[in-house]
């Protein structure tokens, strides 16, 4: 232990009991003194005595205050620490209860990682569908929103994105399927859209089916008036544009316009020309012009477009049934230049009659193939 | 700008106290620098600290001073990186999730260094930048931003910053594999 000796009283004290005041050593009782002397005088004991300092004792370590004589310890951040202390210092160590919540830690990380997968995979079903509406694909767009109803049913957003991708694919009914067990929305702006939608294809689809009893009335003025308004309110909807189109050719054909009845014809074959129907409907028409004019190209494309239909009907028994009960009659307009509607085939030749050099159908015929 | 006593935010989000007293001591152990003190938790200014033995050595002064910064700020979107789906993305009644979610914001508001630990490793920084320490030289803006971020706090700047890497980053590590 290293001694000095006080500057006021000049007693010799351990140096760690030794204060420095304008370079001066003080032993602490001394300090202790001038301290209550200008406390008495009212002024502060910092203003009296000035700044002090302690002294260390480079022999004595400020940790565990053992005196090691005259061999002075190393400094640690400024303080004699001896070699005990010192190891204490550089690997002090962490505490159990650290250790453990650390380990709790890495669980819950795990954990975490763990219970969002399902999360993950919903959010990537999400992303994805949302990237598809972006590019309008929404039959793409639609199955992944799908998806993520499967992983979390209760997903608002993924439900009512997928009944939009539908509404926009022009299936309503599709887009209602989307909200089959959801019970209640949260009322935002994807909400009120997809409401929107919702009330719009609901009014053009009962317009729709009104145009539908209508044209099955006879009354095909109206039901083409009906139907094309339903269209156009509900322009998403392919299947409404392309029943307009039928429904105004079926109106021209009706008032003898054939070069309409083309025209729509073959606006409502482009939008689906893999359609047997709507392909007998275009023979149907370029067979009226050819009945009409007597030019053979008008006759080609019909007998062209009556093979497709007759080669598109094979894939469904239903679609074959109506092949067999238009094609005859088509035949009939292309080999007679004669034109007469359905009511008035039936009326000639009757349903299971097969008209003059004819093949004959196998089958009686339906009416869901061309009418005219 | 409302005021919410800070005692009460640190009790709410007290992990993030711990893992950023924590992380001080770690590297204080890596850079084999004397812990005088350690106190993880306390109900006070400041709610933790550790009182160690300072260095000029610029190495040893930024992994002491932001270590806890790179740490709290990868815990952070390691917890919120699967729970933010849930709370952000898909609005999941999830409570577990927004568990976890508490626990990756807690851990990430607590990632900035105390002025004192940027003011001890400012000091270092013009010196070692002048005899072309890259450490040095890229400290300057990282210091310069957190020191400035670390002023924010008063207007949640702390939250915000949670709040972005725990949000953001998820979102945008999400994004990048879907």
């Amino acid at each position: 232990m290293r001694k000095v000796i006080c500057s006021v009283c000049g007693s010799e004290k351990p140096s760690g009991d030794v204060f420095v005041r304008d370079g001066q050593p003080v032993c602490s009782a001394c300090v202790a003194s001038s301290s209550s002397n200008a406390s008495a005088q009212g002024n502060a004991a910092s203003d009296e005595s000035g700044a002090l300092q302690r002294v260390a004792d480079p022999t004595v370590c400020a940790l565990c205050r053992t005196d090691y004589g005259d061999q002075e310890l190393p400094l640690v951040g400024g303080k004699p620490i001896c070699a005990t202390c010192s190891v204490h210092l550089y690997s002090r160590p962490f505490p159990l209860w650290l250790k453990a919540s650390l380990a709790v830690l890495l669980v819950l990380l795990g954990v975490a990682l763990w219970h969002g997968r399902k999360y993950f995979s919903a959010g990537q079903h999400m992303v994805r569908g949302e990237r598809a509406m972006t590019r309008l694909d929404y039959k793409t767009a639609s199955d992944e929103f799908a998806q993520v109803i499967a992983i979390l049913p209760d997903t608002q957003r993924a439900v009512l994105l997928g009944a939009k991708s539908r509404f926009m694919a022009g299936d309503p009914d599709g887009a209602l399927r989307f909200f089959n067990g959801r019970k209640g929305f949260t009322h935002d702006s994807l909400f009120n859209e997809v409401n929107a939608l919702l009330t719009k294809s609901v009014h053009a689809v009962r317009k729709a089916r009104k145009a539908i009893q209508l044209d099955a009335a006879g009354q095909s003025d109206e039901a083409a008036h009906l139907m094309t308004e339903a269209a156009s309110e509900y322009p998403q909807s392919e299947n409404l544009g392309i029943m307009a189109n039928l429904f105004n050719g079926r109106a021209a054909f009706y008032h003898k316009d054939y070069d309409a009845a083309l025209k729509f014809s073959q606006a409502a074959w482009d939008k689906s020309p893999t359609d047997p129907n709507l392909t007998a409907t275009l023979s149907s028409a370029l067979a009226c012009k050819y009945a009409l004019t007597g030019d053979q190209p008008f006759r080609a494309q019909a007998e062209q477009m009556l093979a497709k239909a007759q080669e598109l009907s094979n894939k469904s028994p239903q679609d074959h049934v109506a092949y067999l009960e238009y094609a005859p009659r088509i035949l009939y307009r292309l080999q007679t230049r004669e034109i007469i509607d359905n009511a008035e085939y039936q009326r000639r030749f009757g349903s299971t009659t097969t008209p003059p050099n004819l093949k004959p159908p196998t089958k009686p015929g339906s009416t869901t193939g061309a009418r005219r | 700008m409302f005021f919410i006593p800070s005692i009460v935010i640190t009790v709410l989000t007290f992990p993030g106290v711990i893992v950023h007293e924590a992380a001080h001591m770690l590297f204080c152990r890596i850079t084999r620098l004397a812990i005088f003190d350690v106190r993880f938790f306390r109900f006070g200014n400041p709610a933790g600290y550790v009182v160690h033995e300072a260095t000029s050595d610029l190495r040893k002064a930024f992994l002491v001073s932001m270590g806890p910064f790179f740490v709290n700020s990868v815990l952070c979107v390691l917890f919120c990186l699967p729970a933010f789906l849930p709370v952000w993305e898909l609005r999941a009644n999830d409570p577990l999730a927004y568990f976890f979610y508490w626990l990756g914001l807690s851990i990430g508001m607590h990632a900035f260094p105390s002025t004192q630990d940027l003011k001890n490793l400012w000091k270092l920084v013009p010196a070692e930048a002048r005899k072309h320490n890259w450490l040095a030289i890229v400290s300057y803006p990282i210091v310069g931003l957190v020191y400035v971020l670390n002023l924010g706090r008063v207007v949640w700047a702390d939250l915000a910053y949670g709040l972005a890497i725990g949000i953001l980053l998820p979102l945008a590590i999400f994004k990048a594999l879907s």
